[in-house]
């Protein structure tokens, strides 16, 4: 035997833990469309921020979205397979055992189905409040942004008295000190 | 026949069950869903202007099937590499000599992959199986490990061709599709309906 062989034969036994799982789990539909929300809750945003055509604001809040829309997904995938394969097993339940298998195969199918038609009614209920609370939250950190930078340029200059002095009296004459200086950064 | 018979029946549907079965299935039937039922909620928000609506539902539509284009072309080709994989490294499936024999190509193995515990016809002359003739549980998990074999790779496949290569593909390839089609309208800024999952 080579050491290639060798080598795949270590790795394959490895991954007979992995190979038994997905050859034997009924689940096959839940776990590609959380896995697949789960990832895209990761990558689109992360694609839709890189996207040079649209401008940072709206970038922004495209990303929150997507996010929002993924956490909300996943949960809703999990649940109505779950539900619809509990029917099966109380409800519906048949003497044939490879009867029964399909059937709960079939109504976990039509579950993930009945998830993806109701995800975007579930968004529409969810996320305007939170967005809305975001976009609030922002616009409150923006005003008291400008409000801070309206209020340093609002200080009083100093007051400096020209009076006809002589050139040591004047140079000891030093300007009101300007309470709030510099711009404050941030919050 | 009551309600509960007339669902039972058809939950027990084994062309419903082959047509759907592993992770392929899902993901091809979920995202034909979605290019079906996402543009049509998107175009129903009464609260959008309707250029608005026509850009989203169109590009969301766009979107949905260049993932399903995708799904296609990655996930065929990674189900036969994990095939190819479990056939030649798996270790068991080089002690399931006897099951694999009759199995020379991946078609093969669709078909008696198909219902493992109901064999069809074709998959017991594949197996060179008698017509009454059932598996054993031995050589059951012993094919459901090359089955899993086929369906780890088309997971991975799923996910890297929808999570990353998707939305990189997509966010060069709609704008010009959507220009071609005439729907050039800048993103609107925010929309009531986000249904992009």
């Amino acid at each position: 035997m080579t050491e290639t062989q060798k080598f795949s034969e270590i790795m394959c036994d490895k991954c007979k833990g992995a190979f038994k799982f997905f050859g034997e789990s009924e689940n096959g539909a839940t776990m590609i469309t959380c896995a697949l929300s789960a990832f895209k809750g990761i990558f689109r945003p992360i694609f839709t921020l890189n996207d040079k055509k649209s401008d940072p604001e709206t970038k922004k809040y495209a990303a929150i979205r997507e996010c929002l829309t993924e956490m909300i997904a996943i949960p809703l995938y999990i649940a109505t397979p779950w539900v619809a394969g509990k029917l099966v097993d109380n409800v519906l339940k048949s003497s044939n055992p490879i009867d029964n298998k399909r059937m709960r195969a079939n109504a976990k199918f039509i579950g993930t189905c009945a998830a993806v038609l109701i995800i975007p009614f579930v968004c529409n209920v969810v996320q305007p409040p939170i967005m809305a609370a975001i976009k609030e939250h922002e616009e409150a950190k923006k005003a008291k942004k400008s409000l801070d930078v309206t209020s340093v340029a609002d200080v009083q200059q100093p007051v400096v008295i020209n009076k006809p002095a002589t050139p040591i009296v004047s140079s000891l004459q030093k300007p009101v000190a300007i309470a709030n200086s510099g711009m404050r950064v941030g919050n | 026949m009551s309600i509960k018979q007339v669902v039972s029946n058809g939950l027990a549907s084994k062309n419903f069950n082959y047509k759907t079965k592993g992770i392929m299935g899902a993901v091809v039937f979920t995202t034909a869903l979605r290019a079906a039922s996402r543009p049509v909620v998107i175009y129903k928000d009464k609260k959008a202007d309707e250029e608005t609506k026509k850009y989203t539902a169109g590009k969301e539509f766009l979107y949905q099937m260049l993932s399903l284009v995708l799904t296609f072309a990655m996930v065929n080709p990674a189900k036969k590499l994990g095939f190819s994989f479990a056939k030649k490294f798996l270790k068991d499936g080089k002690v399931a000599a006897e099951e694999l024999k009759g199995i020379k190509k991946f078609d093969d193995f669709e078909k008696v992959n198909l219902d493992l515990d109901e064999l069809t016809s074709d998959a017991k002359k594949i197996l060179g199986k008698g017509e009454k003739e059932v598996l054993s549980p031995d050589s059951i998990s012993k094919l459901k490990l090359v089955k899993g074999s086929v369906e780890l790779f088309s997971f991975v496949s799923s996910i890297v061709g929808l999570t990353i290569i998707a939305p990189a593909l997509g966010n060069v390839v709609l704008h010009p599709i959507m220009k071609a089609v005439g729907l050039t309208k800048n993103e609107p800024t925010q929309q009531k309906v986000d249904t992009k999952a």
